[in-house]
């Protein structure tokens, strides 16, 4: 039902509204409502002295369901910060962070947003967490005129979805669908079979990633033999897993998240499913992983950007900070990296335009490329969604930390992915 | 296509987990009367107790008998504390017990932190009854609820402790009188609706994992038995609660969405409560 109510909303012709115009309507309302000279002091503001620190607003989802997240997501940025910080900051200022919870709650997002612009002052805001609160920052940051570099693992940019996404003040820093999941399409269905049976939560990102993936297999000549989505909270799967057991898929594709997946992985393990099919995930990093132990999650497959067992200079010299300031048990995820990349490249890129403010934050991060602990990365201009790596991994059988849970199957140096459904331009920044 | 095992042993399982997850709430709020919105924090005690049991590498097994008694103790805490002093606003207790609840997550979180941990499943392998291949665990789980149930359910009704305490909550003055002491009872019957809290959260930890809001999903449940079954009666009401809140959600996913067929269970529990507001077995 859900499902098609999705696609339904996608084949709207959607309108079309650019920042800019977002912006004058959102100020025209805050004028209306006698705000206009509130908000525009408080950017005044913003702009700063040469030695005053650069403000970064950071939400993070430290409570609330997608916990499981949220630390790693936090400190990939702050150890971001620390480095900047060590290295002559930017334009020989210091980077300030504020953190701050977002709690999984989209209505406390909107109000962590409005309270970084205007009480912190911050110059960029990076973080959230899911699309729903992606979606609920993204309208204050745009009213306000603040970019946003958004670090999650998605279901790709949207013009319906304005201005969470198709927004030229947002930078997508995570892997969508065609990066994490379609450059193993061909191996996962030639090496397992190619009936997949789709399990996922009940919100968007779940859905457009099965679409996706569903006209990839259907490219491939597989098939999709059961698709449902489960409420988030949900702790019994019994009939799920009697529908799957008693289908013939070969590949079960997960995209369940937050303690649904744990729940689900567990109970599935309880049936004796994972002798009898390949359990692919798109969504278990490190700590969801971590949650669903060893016993459950031994010889499931997953695929991300990033793992915190990459080997490569890059990565080990990241892991080895990761742990010299969080201890010696610390893991690193996916968010973690994409918020590490977001800070590093924002200093970058203020760095060789010489300013922080909204227009040289957009002109330097606009086809701007670096090498992050995943390896070569480029913000692709038209869209500002980055062209990343892409790994396939499996649970090692007996794992006991973060070092010997995955071991690498194979990886793409770099994949360019789907261009975004948006109205363009988005990339105008000169 | 569905085989009739798998949708048999489906409603048992749903239904014996939450007559687990709410036999604790029918004493605590059906026959006390306090509205014990902790009980979902207790039984993530349950569930912790069990997590910090395995890894220091015991047996599941002992966290059966440990999580109880570390519950309970939680339990002896908050009556002493605030419990006993709110016998007789009922109402209150509603804060009282969602200020503990409150607490104890945050002190979950402060000792063990914010992310999710496992407790190994005991069974590897699953059992296969007439072709249908059925988990270990979950047969486990439908014996210790019939089990537990039963034990429960005759020391209420049948040891001097149980007519006492029934004696007390029907009229705590008459019991007094009579040379009962209220407040020792009243406590040691809160604490045996924690301990049942505890044994829960080890129960159910092995199937969803353990993360500082795994009961709060059971807490809205368990109430929902306890109303629909009718308060009070903790044998026949938490059987036709359960049987009615966990049976028909299982029965109806086959059929239909999950989102679908939990939205209905929860229009059944309101009809059901309209209807019979004293709940399906109250009024004798």
């Amino acid at each position: 039902m859900s499902r098609q109510r999705v696609s339904e909303l996608n084949e709207e012709s959607t309108k079309s509204v650019s920042r800019r115009n977002y912006l004058q309507i959102g100020v025209a309302t805050a004028g209306a409502f006698g705000l206009a000279g509130c908000s525009g002091g408080s950017s005044g503001v913003s702009g700063g002295g040469s030695d005053s620190p650069v403000k970064v607003g950071v939400l993070s989802p430290l409570s609330g369901a997608w916990t499981v997240y949220g630390r790693a997501h936090k400190r990939g940025f702050e150890l971001a910060a620390q480095e900047i910080n060590a290295n002559d900051g930017i334009n020989g200022r210091n980077i300030e962070v504020t953190v701050e919870d977002t709690k999984t709650d989209p209505k406390t997002v909107t109000e962590k947003t409005q309270k970084v612009i205007r009480q912190d002052n911050v110059d960029i805001i990076a973080g959230t967490f899911s699309s729903a609160s992606r979606n609920a920052a993204a309208p204050v940051a745009t009213q306000e005129d603040t970019p946003l570099l958004y670090p999650t693992f998605y279901e790709g940019q949207d013009q319906e979805n304005f201005p969470g996404t198709c927004n030229d003040l947002s930078f997508m820093f995570g892997p969508v669908p065609s990066q994490q999941a379609g450059p193993w399409m061909e191996r996962m269905t030639s090496e397992h079979g190619n009936k997949f049976y789709m399990i996922g939560s009940d919100y968007v990102w779940p859905q457009v990633t099965n679409r996706r993936v569903k006209s990839s297999l259907e490219s491939l000549g597989g098939e999709v033999v059961g698709e449902e989505y489960i409420p988030l909270g949900t702790s019994d799967f019994g009939s799920p897993l009697s529908r799957i057991s008693n289908s013939d898929a070969d590949i079960v594709f997960g995209t369940l998240t937050g303690t649904d997946t744990i729940a689900f992985a567990k109970q599935f393990y309880n049936r004796g499913l994972q002798n009898e099919y390949t359990y692919w995930t798109v969504d278990d990093e490190e700590f969801a992983t971590d949650g669903k132990g060893p016993q459950a999650s031994e010889g499931t497959y997953v695929s991300f950007d990033y793992f915190h067992t990459i080997e490569n200079e890059m990565n080990s010299t990241f892991v080895q900070k990761v742990k010299d300031k969080y201890g010696s048990d610390a893991g690193m995820n996916t968010v973690g990296a994409a918020m590490y990349n977001a800070g590093k490249m924002f200093a970058k890129a203020a760095n060789r335009i010489g300013g922080v403010a909204t227009d040289d934050v957009i002109e330097g991060l606009e086809g701007l490329s670096h090498t992050g602990p995943q390896g070569p990365v480029k913000m692709r201009k038209k869209d500002h969604q980055l062209v990343l790596p892409s790994y396939l991994v499996r649970v090692n059988e007996g794992w006991s930390n973060f070092e010997n849970m995955f071991e690498i199957l194979d990886s793409k140096e770099s994949v360019t992915p789907q261009m975004s459904n948006c109205d363009f331009p988005i990339g105008t920044g000169q | 296509m569905l085989d009739i095992v798998a949708v048999i042993s489906q409603i048992i399982f749903a239904t014996s987990v939450l007559i687990i997850a709410a036999l604790g709430l029918g004493i605590t709020f059906g026959m006390m009367g306090v509205i014990n919105l902790a009980h979902g924090a207790l039984i993530t005690v349950g569930a912790y107790t069990a997590f910090a049991i395995t890894n220091a590498g015991l047996s599941l097994w002992v966290a059966f008998i440990i999580a109880p008694v570390v519950v309970a103790l939680v339990g002896l805490i908050m009556e002493i504390s605030v419990i006993s002093r709110l016998y007789d606003r009922p109402l209150d207790t509603l804060l009282a017990t969602w200020g503990f609840a409150l607490v104890i997550q945050e002190v979950i979180k402060v000792i063990f932190g914010t992310s999710a941990r496992s407790v190994p499943n005991p069974y590897s392998d699953p059992v296969v009854v007439l072709g249908s291949s059925l988990p270990k665990y979950r047969l486990f789980l439908t014996g210790l609820s019939i089990g537990v149930i039963l034990v429960t359910y005759i020391g209420f009704q049948y040891t001097s402790f149980g007519l006492r305490s029934r004696a007390v909550i029907q009229d705590d003055q008459m019991a007094n009188m009579l040379g009962t002491n209220v407040n020792r009872v009243y406590r040691a019957t809160f604490m045996i609706g924690a301990a049942l809290a505890g044994l829960a959260g080890a129960a159910v930890a092995p199937i969803v994992g353990v993360d500082p809001r795994t009961g709060i999903g059971y807490l809205v449940q368990s109430f929902f038995v306890v109303i629909v079954g009718g308060t009070g009666q903790l044998l026949a009401g938490t059987l036709s609660g359960s049987g009615l809140i966990g049976g028909s959600a299982a029965l109806l996913s086959f059929e239909s969405s999950q989102t679908f067929a939990q939205t209905i269970v929860f229009v059944f529990a309101i009809i059901v409560i309209r209807l019979r507001p004293q709940g399906i077995f109250r009024g004798q």
